[in-house]
Formats: structure tokens, C-alpha cells, sequence
């Protein structure tokens, strides 16, 4: 019945239902947290303050679930309800001005009530917390996002600049490659290297034949000279032959560089190396 | 029907047995889901004696050729004795720059029901038609009618579709016509085929309709 109250208006709730239920002319009502922390009252009539007759301390040493003590006050009769939970303790009182006030019924009906207006305050109570904890945690993740966004801010430059002078190494290292194949290749190689080469940059792909190309392609893929072979069904002379002349028109001396001139001109169709062994 | 050349073992695919139906549309959705079922399906072609057929895009022809070597084979070797073919989709779907499927559904009979051939398994990579969204109708008509082919010999033909690259309407219907399907690394019989004479009738009446 209570589920998305604050604590406070679980007091007044708890009164006007008492009120309306068992005829009352007046209710107390306080609750306090296991500390005495926290302590909430609540009284009806409203008012400045709660009726004289109503207004009460819970009995020192009151059990768990006192029994409800009845006294007189004049012409009206006022029955008390302590209660002390491990989370709570509550105490609440009316009064009526009929004679046989409580009944046994009312006493039972008010004991309810009373229980389940305590387990209401401690769940609000938990809620309470529970939402200035998040509250709490989230001015710190903004806090912290806030910090980080800053230090990203002040070292992007540096990493920018950094990451520009890698490229441009690699870029120098790679023209240098370039520059050294004009020289006769070194290593054994079934193509042997052309003489009076041009540079490879200035060699459009477009000048291989189409199975110069596909040559190429499989090459760049890693595929040994018997591989290609293999799958253009051509004879190992041929696909050598097939490499020679490649090699003269792009003007490279050997197979890594042939690879690398595949992966500089993706847009002949020619493959990418292959990833695996 | 009496088989050409009867095999002693039926081929297993992917935690699945192909038989009697051998025609497979295999969805993948990146090249590790594909190397968990074909690395096995190769290994097991070259173990048994099989003829290894791939019709691939020009650019991963040599994926096959690096896929035996990585698995332990001598790869050219494999080649050379014609164990392993690899065909680019300008040699076999789009010749002459163009899907006319008559003219591959030959080009399938010859490959496939030569009488003094090992079996094989095919494996055809169909993202060739991802960017030709024209030749869909021609296409999945064809792959209804290559049923009809491939009742008639004993070989294995997946054909492979990359979930990613193709749209609904399009799978559904390369759904209907493969008897047996490969969806999330597992072989299954397809509960969506549709027996090609009743497929392309339902589809005749649609389009005239």
C-alpha cells in the first residue's frame, strides 16, 4: 500500500486510514531508526501539534511487539502500540471517545496496520539511502569522466604528432626499399631481375596482361610458383615466364616487392597477401 | 536412382551427414565461422580420395591453396595431380562479365557428372551476386533448377552466402531451394525447401500473376 511513499508520508497515511476506519478523535504517531537516527512523527488531526491525550514516550523496556495498553484520559479512552523492529521502533496512539474503545477487532486491525506501516518505513527508508548513494556515485563518474576528457584533451596533440612522424618513417623506409631494387638483385629468385628499370611508382598496373595480373595476384597471396601452376593449370616455365615479364613492367627484382606493389594498387584487382602461415 | 560411382562413405559436413541430399547453402558470417567447417570438409576430401573444386572471387583464389598447406598438405602437389581446382567466378558464374544461368547450369553438368571423375565437393563462394541485385531473380531460379543436376550425381556442392551481404527477401528464397542448409556452424535438413518443380511453378504463376 506504501510502496513509493517517502517516509513521511507513510506516518500520515497511517493516521488517516486509522482515523477513518476506527472512528478515532485524535492519532499519534512516531517512528525512529534502529539508532534513534531518523526519527519521523506524524499526528491527526493536523495542527500545530498532535492532541495532549495522544502524545506519548514508548514504555522503557518495551518488548518486540508490546501488547496494547488501554488508559483513560477524562471522557476518552487511548490505546498505545509500541513496536520495535531490529530496523525500527514505532509507537503509535489514539483515542476515542467511545467507551468500549477498542474493540477486538480494532485492537487487531490496528495491530496490522501499525506492522505494515513499519516495514513501509524501512523499505522507504532503504530506498532513501540507497538513491543518495547513486546520487553520490554518479557526481563521481562525472567527476572522473571530467578529469579524463581533460587529460585526453591535453595529450592528443602529443600522441597526434607522434603517430605523424611514425608514418612518415615508414614512409622514408619504404622509397628507400624502392630506391635499392634498382640495384641487381641479391637473392635467388626463378625471375631474374631486370636491367635498366623504371621506377615502380611510375608503372601503371594496367600494363600487366591478364594473366601477368593473375600471376601477380597469387604471388601477392603468398602462392609458390608450383602453386600457381597449380591453379592457372599452366606449366612451372610458363608461370616463370609470366613472372619474368612482370616483374620487367613494374620494375621490381623480386617477390616481396612484387607483393608490395599488389597491396599499392588494390584497385587493379589484384589480391592481398594471405593472412594464415 | 543407381549412383554413378558408388562411395564407400557418405560425406559429413559440418556434424552433419549429406545424404541422400548433397546440394547445401551454408550461411557464414566470417571467415573463422567458415574455417571451423571447412578446414575438416578438406581434410576429409583429401583423406578420402575427393576432388576439391572452389570457385571463388579472383582476389581469394589462393585461399584454398594456403588453407591445404596450413592443414599439413603438400598444396602443389595437391594442384598438379588436380585434387584441388580453384575457378574464379569470371571462369564460372559471371562469364563474360554476366550471370546467364543456362550457361553455368552447363558449365555445373559438365563439372560435376564427369564418369571418370573422383567425387567431388564444391565449394562455391555466391558473393559474386551480393552487388548484382539484378541477376537475384536469375539466381535463385538457377539454384532451384541445379536440383534437378544435382539429383543426378553423387557429388557435394555448398554453396556459400555471407548472411551480411545479402537481404532478407533474397536468403528466404535461396532457403526454399537447398534441400540441406548450414546456419550457425551446424548442418541441418532444411524444413524450408521446396521441391524444385513446385518452386519454380509457384514462382511462374507469381510472376505471370
Amino acid at each position: 500500500m506504501w510502496m513509493d511513499h517517502a517516509p513521511s508520508e507513510i506516518g500520515a497515511s497511517l493516521l488517516s486510514v486509522l482515523s477513518g476506519i476506527l472512528d478515532l478523535r485524535a492519532a499519534y504517531a512516531r517512528f525512529d531508526g534502529a539508532d534513534g537516527s531518523d526519527a519521523i512523527e506524524a499526528w491527526w488531526p493536523a495542527g500545530p501539534g498532535p492532541s495532549p491525550e495522544v502524545v506519548g514516550e514508548r514504555a522503557a523496556g518495551a518488548s518486540d511487539f508490546a501488547a496494547l495498553s488501554v488508559e483513560s484520559a477524562g471522557p476518552l479512552r487511548v490505546a498505545s502500540v509500541p513496536l520495535t523492529l531490529p530496523w525500527e521502533t514505532a509507537l503509535v496512539r489514539v483515542s476515542s471517545d467511545r467507551a468500549d474503545f477498542p474493540t477486538e477487532m480494532e485492537t487487531h486491525l490496528l495491530r496490522i496496520a501499525v506492522g505494515q506501516a513499519v516495514i513501509a518505513f524501512h523499505n522507504a527508508r532503504r530506498l532513501m539511502h540507497e538513491q543518495a548513494a547513486r546520487r553520490a556515485a554518479e557526481v563521481e563518474l562525472h567527476r572522473s569522466a571530467g578529469l579524463i576528457r581533460t587529460l585526453v584533451e591535453e595529450l592528443e596533440p602529443a600522441l597526434s604528432s607522434i603517430s605523424g612522424r611514425i608514418r612518415d618513417a615508414v614512409r622514408e623506409l619504404a622509397e628507400s626499399d624502392v630506391a635499392d631494387a634498382a640495384s641487381p638483385a641479391r637473392e635467388s629468385d626463378p625471375a631474374p631481375a631486370a636491367s635498366g628499370v623504371s621506377s615502380r611508382a611510375g608503372v601503371p598496373a594496367s600494363s600487366l596482361s591478364r594473366r601477368e595480373t593473375e600471376v601477380l595476384g597469387l604471388l601477392a597471396q603468398g602462392l609458390s610458383n608450383k602453386e600457381i601452376a597449380g591453379v592457372l593449370w599452366l606449366s612451372d616455365r610458363t608461370v616463370e615466364r609470366h613472372i619474368t615479364s612482370l616483374y620487367r613492367k613494374i620494375g621490381v627484382a623480386r617477390r616481396s616487392e612484387a607483393t608490395a606493389f599488389a597491396l599499392q594498387h588494390p584497385s587493379s584487382g589484384l589480391a592481398r597477401p594471405a593472412l594464415t602461415d | 536412382m543407381e549412383p554413378e560411382h558408388p562411395h564407400p562413405q557418405p560425406v559429413t559436413f559440418a556434424g552433419g551427414v549429406l545424404d541422400p541430399y548433397r546440394h547445401v547453402c551454408a550461411f557464414v558470417n566470417s571467415k573463422d565461422e567458415e574455417s571451423v567447417v571447412l578446414d575438416p570438409f578438406v581434410r576429409q576430401a583429401v583423406d578420402a580420395g575427393d576432388r576439391l573444386l572452389f570457385l571463388l572471387d579472383a582476389k581469394r583464389s589462393a585461399e584454398p591453396v594456403n588453407r591445404l598447406r596450413h592443414l599439413g598438405f603438400d598444396s602443389a602437389a595437391l594442384l598438379a595431380q588436380h585434387v584441388c581446382e580453384v575457378r574464379t567466378w569470371a571462369d564460372t558464374y559471371l562469364r563474360g562479365g554476366r550471370f546467364d544461368q543456362d550457361e553455368v547450369l552447363t558449365l555445373m553438368e559438365r563439372l560435376l557428372r564427369r564418369t571418370d571423375a573422383p567425387r567431388v565437393r564444391m565449394w562455391a563462394d555466391m558473393g559474386w551476386a551480393a552487388d548484382r541485385p539484378v541477376d537475384s531473380p536469375s539466381l535463385i531460379e538457377f539454384e532451384a533448377r541445379a536440383n534437378f543436376l544435382h539429383a543426378r550425381h553423387q557429388n557435394v556442392v555448398i554453396c556459400v552466402y555471407d548472411t551480411a551481404k545479402f537481404d532478407g527477401a533474397f536468403i528466404v528464397d535461396i532457403l526454399r531451394t537447398h534441400p540441406m542448409v548450414l546456419l550457425g556452424g551446424v548442418l541441418q535438413q532444411n524444413p524450408y525447401f521446396i521441391p524444385p518443380s513446385e518452386f519454380l511453378h509457384e514462382r511462374g504463376a507469381r510472376e505471370r500473376g
